[in-house]
């Protein structure tokens, strides 16, 4: 497992993403949620003070939401329908595959990015779950766990699993009309249809967020390499000259372009978020402006 | 037109291959990185998965560069050359046919194979000859084989004297022609002519080995002496015996100094007349056995009819004369004697006998003498002999035939005539040799002997005689039609001599006993040995060889240069520049590379 994992101070990196989390948020106002009450528009109908429609009275109905002064126009009884406000459910999936920690920044900003996930909702009220998954492997981490940063022994403790393999997104237990916030960056070899598609299940709203290193998408690699694959430890002896860098380059470009044609198709907000610079500087490129995080 | 190259060494320069492949790999020595993108590397370069060190070189210009470079290098240090179009590359090969060549034969067919391959450079255009040193020597090969060459000196027996190779090496020359190659093979380090080359293979040898030999008559009976000498540089010791027939005594040791002669002596012991004398054999077996028989010369029947004042001196010369019996004193089928002495008195003349030694003879002589120069003609019964202390007296001559001639002068006198009527030799002396004092000079004494012994070499005779090995060897046989031709019976084998072929007789070249034959009668008997010491003194034989400048000359005279060297070189520094360019802009590089991918 990724041995970067165990040389980050998780405690500053978590009072760092709660004070983002005072600046940035999910993208959680511009949907409807279901879950317990609270401050967030439900799907149903509630007691808040949104107006949301008029309906013929029906028995069982709470009579004091009958609109009299329609009753005296109209002689019929019509109910008025408020929005309901809930708490929403957001589904934090982890990818801890070595690839996400293969370098510090990277893996730095990858755990910057879930505990931003987690402060974030957790300062909306919404109720926050984080699983970590890397290929068959997925896990549900207790709240106090995960605060208490012992999440990073139990993926320490995941055997490496083969190289680019998809984590089993579709095996996890979303909850229903959840946002399944999906840190990960996406190097396995799956089609993202699919897995946008199992982050959607449910009636869900799915919410990729992808760290990346420059050192991935713009390598300055020329000659021979020993490549240690992040996933599996294995060894590779590559000769890396100026075209194949080149294809190379191109290929990873095709193949974020297809994350991100999934995620357009599927209505899903995709932001690829540099390891490089700041927190903000970072987001500010594409998160922000694609609105995968929003300004709080 | 076929292609040579001047200087082989340049497939070195081919080393820069790897050296370069290793630099280029050396330069770029794995880095260790950590890799999370391998899959998509995998996607777009999977050959390279199985085979990225191909791929390695196929895609760096540098290296590619750098590799022709390399090539191009080579291809100029090999200075390739052209050969022209005509022309077969003639090789002479002049073997030193002297004995001591015997010892080193292997080596010189090892040799031969090895060298000759490298000298050839005219593949299946080569002419190959083999020919003998001495100016009587063989044609051994001719052809264009090595291999057959060295066969054929397998069964090759040198056993001449030692001889100047000059003659051999003009031979090998003209037969060359100026652009030829000509080589000489020999045992010994020398300076040779006609710009030969020299092929040394000899080595000193440890050779004891008969010297020299000697037959004689001591107080009536024959005996023989050998000489053994230790051409050596360290005391040896071997083992001697001596054969007769089917016996032999048991072996002797003897034992030598470097340098030492030692004399072995003893008697024939029987009837035969014939001793071998066998040596422990060494690397040099040529003159490890010696042959030896009781030499006898032709008889010659003598007679003479003198008058009173010449017969005491013609009594003396024919006394001196070898194996000359007086006509009449012994058995013989001859009707007339080989020989007559007689004297001519020109106040009384007659006729002479058939053979004769003839003085002029007369009671009375006039008290002055001859004057003038004395003269000796080109002749070799009077070759170096000294007359000038003759005094003879004035008297009339023999009267001059047709056929004569004149063997000395004083002025205008002939004093001795050789005359020759009807195939018969006449010896005539045209002075009164009673009243002159030409008894008591040598030259008179030898004159007669050598007559003596012109009229033998013509006598139909047997003789017997211990010959070197090859010696020429003079013998009068029957030259009459229906003749039987000549038979040589060496030991075992005979060999038919037909007469027409007979005019130079040689011993054989190998050590034996031998005779020749005209049908059943025996002309000769004799043996041959080794007899020339110089070649059993191995103490200069040395290794040497001025072969390996052969191939350069050879390919100077027999190709022309690449007209493209000028244009290599410019390509090499072409190369050169683009290559440090290549280096030096990374940039570039790729967009080169952008523009060659497919």
């Amino acid at each position: 497992m990724p041995s970067q994992l165990e040389k980050i101070d998780y405690p500053a990196i978590a009072a760092r993403a709660q004070g983002l989390a005072d600046r940035y948020t999910l993208p959680l106002s511009n949907h409807t949620w279901r879950g317990n009450p609270g401050d967030y528009a439900g799907t149903g109908a509630g007691s808040s003070l949104d107006f949301q429609d008029h309906r013929n009275y029906l028995p069982g109905d709470d009579p004091r939401h009958i609109n009299w002064q329609a009753y005296a126009r109209t002689g019929d009884y019509t109910l008025k329908l408020y929005r309901e406000e809930v708490r929403p459910i957001v589904e934090i999936i982890m990818d801890v595959s070595g690839s996400m920690f293969s370098v510090p920044d990277k893996a730095e900003r990858a755990i910057e990015l879930l505990y931003f996930s987690f402060y974030s909702a957790e300062r909306v009220g919404a109720s926050a779950k984080v699983f970590l998954t890397n290929g068959p492997f997925r896990k549900a981490i207790e709240t106090h766990t995960f605060l208490s940063h012992h999440w990073a022994q139990l993926a320490l403790q995941e055997d490496s699993v083969k190289s680019s393999e998809a984590p089993t997104l579709g095996a996890l237990p979303f909850r229903q009309r959840s946002l399944r916030v999906f840190i990960s960056d996406l190097l396995f070899n799956a089609a993202p249809e699919h897995s946008v598609q199992a982050l959607q299940r449910n009636h869900g709203r799915a919410l990729i967020l992808c760290p990346f290193s420059p050192s991935e998408s713009n390598p300055d690699w020329n000659g021979n390499y020993e490549f240690i694959d992040s996933e599996d430890r294995s060894h590779h002896d590559r000769r890396v000259d100026p075209p194949l860098l080149k294809r190379y380059i191109e290929t990873y470009r095709r193949h974020f372009d297809r994350w991100k044609a999934a995620s357009i198709r599927a209505q899903t907000p995709f932001a690829r978020i540099s390891s490089l610079g700041s927190f903000e500087e970072a987001v500010r490129k594409e998160a922000v402006p694609s609105g995968a995080i929003q300004l709080a | 037109m076929p292609l040579l190259f001047a200087n082989p060494a340049g497939l070195w320069a081919l080393f820069g291959i790897p050296l370069v492949l290793l630099i280029h790999f050396l330069q770029r020595q794995s880095q260790t990185l950590p890799s999370s993108t391998l899959f998509l590397l995998d996607a777009i370069d999977r050959e390279s998965v199985q085979g990225s060190k191909i791929d390695r070189i196929r895609n760096s210009l540098p290296l590619w560069l750098q590799l022709l470079s390399v090539l191009i290098l080579t291809w100029l240090l090999l200075e390739p050359r052209w050969q022209r179009e005509s022309g077969v590359q003639r090789i002479v090969i002049v073997l030193d046919s002297s004995a001591s060549m015997e010892a080193f034969r292997d080596d010189v067919i090892n040799s031969l194979n090895s060298e000759l391959p490298a000298i050839i450079t005219s593949h299946g255009n080569v002419s190959l000859t083999a020919i003998e040193s001495h100016e009587q020597g063989e044609n051994l090969y001719r052809g264009d084989s090595v291999q057959k060459l060295t066969a054929t000196l397998a069964n090759w027996e040198p056993s001449d004297s030692a001889h100047s190779p000059e003659a051999g090496l003009q031979i090998g020359r003209s037969l060359a022609g100026t652009e030829g190659t000509l080589i000489f093979v020999t045992d010994h380090e020398t300076e040779l002519p006609y710009g030969a080359s020299l092929l040394s293979l000899g080595s000193p040898i440890e050779n004891v080995g008969f010297a020299g030999q000697r037959v004689e008559e001591r107080e009536d009976e024959t005996v023989w002496q050998v000489t053994v000498m230790n051409h050596g540089k360290t005391t040896q010791t071997r083992d001697w015996f001596l054969a007769a027939g089917q016996q032999r005594t048991s072996p002797r040791s003897l034992t030598l100094q470097p340098g030492e002669v030692r004399t072995l002596a003893g008697k024939f012991p029987d009837e035969s007349g014939k001793v071998r004398l066998i040596l422990e054999p060494d690397a040099f077996p040529r003159d490890d056995e010696r042959f030896l028989l009781v030499p006898s010369k032709k008889p010659l029947l003598v007679a003479h009819s003198v008058e009173a004042g010449a017969e005491k001196f013609v009594t003396d010369i024919i006394d001196s004369l070898e194996n000359a019996p007086l006509y009449g004193s012994t058995e013989t089928d001859s009707d007339t004697p080989d020989l007559v002495f007689s004297t001519y008195n020109p106040l009384q003349p007659d006729d002479f006998a058939t053979q004769a030694v003839v003085f002029l003879h007369q009671k009375s002589v006039p008290r002055d003498y001859f004057k003038g120069l004395i003269i000796a003609s080109n002749h070799k019964l009077v070759r170096n002999l000294n007359w000038q202390g003759l005094i003879a007296r004035r008297t009339p001559s023999i009267p001059a035939a047709p056929g004569d001639r004149v063997l000395l002068w004083q002025g205008e006198r002939p004093l001795i005539i050789l005359r020759l009527q009807l195939g018969r030799k006449q010896l005539l002396f045209n002075f009164d040799v009673a009243k002159s004092n030409a008894t008591r000079l040598p030259a008179f004494v030898i004159l007669i002997h050598r007559f003596a012994d012109l009229l033998r070499e013509e006598k139909i005779a047997r003789f017997a005689e211990n010959l070197d090995l090859g010696q020429a060897l003079s013998l009068a046989y029957g030259t009459e039609e229906g003749s039987p031709p000549l038979t040589l019976t060496e030991g075992q084998t005979s060999t038919t001599l037909p007469l027409n072929r007979t005019q130079h007789l040689y011993a054989p070249r190998e050590p034996a006993f031998f005779n020749i034959r005209q049908g059943e009668f025996v002309l000769f008997e004799g043996s041959a040995n080794f007899a020339d010491t110089r070649e059993a003194d191995f103490s200069t034989a040395s290794t040497y060889s001025d072969l390996g400048a052969i191939p350069e000359k050879v390919i100077e005279t027999r190709t022309v240069n690449d007209p493209w060297w000028p244009a290599w070189i410019l390509l090499l520094l072409i190369l050169s520049l683009l290559c440090w360019a290549a280096l030096s802009n990374p940039k570039s590089k790729e967009a080169e590379f952008s523009t060659m991918a497919p």
